[in-house]
């Protein structure tokens, strides 16, 4: 079974993590606004306040959600986010088995340049594909 | 998987949040089950059942023949 949790009291701390969210990003725009018109002086002091500001609203959303133990979504949402990931992660298979090759067969025979760009996002794709399987396998096997 | 939520919902006259307030989950996931575009799980299933005090057979149908 999972969280008990009302929903009502689910709403409130769900509220309570976005607020804390909400304000570190406020946070952060205000300082960089703020920054645009100090004294180069300080200017540093206020993005690095900003940035801080920022952590503190994330620590916040993390530290309701830790404590109070509530569960972020339901059923239909966990559903959801599953469904989500599984074809994000099909894309990512699909780019990497037909990408992958063909660029390494690009790049070896110099027939058309491949844009660094692209050759990038190929090759993040297929280290991001790697770092789900690897999850894959750590949750699959804490499942046992 | 057919089913008689709204049918029990409303006679009991409840929306549809109250119902999602007494079993733990959005608004949105009874309205989808209504709808039939969501079946839930059979913890939820059994939860809705408890809630209008009948049983999950009485609350769904599903057709076998699919």
């Amino acid at each position: 079974m999972t969280s008990e949790l009302s929903i009502t009291d689910r709403k409130r701390y769900r509220n309570l993590m976005s607020q804390s969210i909400g304000v570190g990003v406020i946070g952060i725009f205000a300082a960089t606004a703020a920054a645009v018109f100090a004294p180069s002086s300080i200017e540093d002091l206020f993005l690095i306040a900003g940035v801080g500001s920022y952590y503190l609203g994330v620590v916040g959303y993390l530290f309701i959600w830790q404590r109070t133990g509530v569960r972020l979504l339901d059923e239909r949402e966990a559903r959801i986010e599953q469904k989500t990931g599984q074809i994000v992660v099909s894309v990512l298979i699909a780019i990497t088995i037909f990408a992958l090759p063909a660029d390494v067969l690009l790049d070896t025979t110099g027939i058309v340049d491949v844009p660094p760009a692209i050759r990038g996002v190929v090759w993040g794709y297929a280290l991001l594909l790697l770092f789900s399987l690897l999850v894959y396998g750590y949750v699959a096997d804490r499942m046992q | 998987m057919k089913n008689r939520i709204r049918n029990y919902r409303e006679r009991k006259g409840i929306s549809q949040g109250e119902l999602g307030e007494a079993v733990s989950v959005s608004r949105q996931t009874i309205n989808a089950i209504e709808r039939e575009r969501y079946n839930p799980s059979l913890e939820l299933a059994f939860k809705l059942a408890a809630y209008f005090d009948t049983t999950v057979e009485a609350l769904f149908d599903p057709d076998l023949s699919e």
